[in-house]
C-alpha cells in the first residue's frame, strides 16, 4: 500500500477509534490516551493483517444479503424496499469506487 | 470546472446521506462522522470485514459508560 495511501488510511482509522473508543468518567487524560493508544494499535493490527485477503465473494450479493435480513428481521417490507430505493440511487452516483465494499461492511456491522 | 467540482461534492454528500441511512435501516448505530471515516477507509482500499470486525471488538472492548453503570446496578 503506497505511503500516501497509508498515512490517510492510519489517519482515518486513528480518528474512528476516538470516536468508537468512549471516555469514562474516572479517567485522567492519561487514562483516557493510553486506552486510545491500545485501541489505535487493536485495530490497525487487524487491518494490516487483513490487508492483502482477498474479499468475500459474498461482497458481491452484499444487495441481496442486506436485503433478506431487513426482511427478516422486520415485520413489514417496507425496510427492505426503502433499502431497495437507497441502492438505486447509490448505484447512479458517479463518486465510491467501492459500493459493494462499503454495503458489505454495513452487513457485517449489523451482524 | 467549478460546476464539476460542485457536482462532485453534491455527489459525495448524497453518498454520505444513503449510507447514513442504510446504516440506520440496519441498526449499526453509526454517527454521520463515523460512516464518512469508514467510507474513507475502505475507499482507500481497507478490508470490509476487517474494519467491521475492528468496530465490533472495540464496543465489546471498550462499552459505552451508561451501559457500564447498568451494569454495575443490575
Amino acid at each position: 500500500m503506497p505511503d500516501n495511501i497509508q498515512q490517510r488510511v492510519e489517519h482515518a482509522l486513528s480518528q474512528l477509534v476516538e470516536k468508537v473508543v468512549p471516555a469514562y468518567p474516572e479517567d485522567d487524560d492519561q487514562a483516557l490516551q493510553d486506552r486510545l493508544d491500545d485501541a489505535y494499535d487493536f485495530a490497525i493490527g487487524v487491518v494490516q493483517d487483513a490487508g492483502d485477503t482477498p474479499l468475500s465473494p459474498d461482497v458481491n450479493h452484499a444487495h441481496d444479503l442486506i436485503k433478506k435480513k431487513l426482511i427478516r428481521d422486520n415485520l413489514g417490507p417496507e425496510k427492505a424496499m426503502r433499502f431497495s430505493n437507497l441502492y438505486s440511487r447509490l448505484l447512479t452516483l458517479p463518486v465510491l469506487q467501492n459500493k459493494w465494499a462499503l454495503l458489505y461492511f454495513l452487513f457485517i456491522l449489523s451482524e | 470546472m467549478a460546476t464539476q467540482t460542485k457536482d462532485k461534492k453534491q455527489a459525495a454528500k448524497d453518498v454520505v446521506d444513503i449510507l447514513e441511512e442504510i446504516a440506520t435501516l440496519l441498526n449499526c448505530n453509526l454517527t454521520r462522522h463515523q460512516i464518512s471515516l469508514c467510507i474513507s477507509l475502505i475507499e482507500n482500499g481497507v478490508n470490509p470485514e476487517a474494519l467491521a470486525n475492528v468496530i465490533k471488538d472495540l464496543r465489546a472492548q471498550y462499552p459505552e459508560p451508561e451501559l457500564v453503570e447498568d451494569e454495575e446496578q443490575g
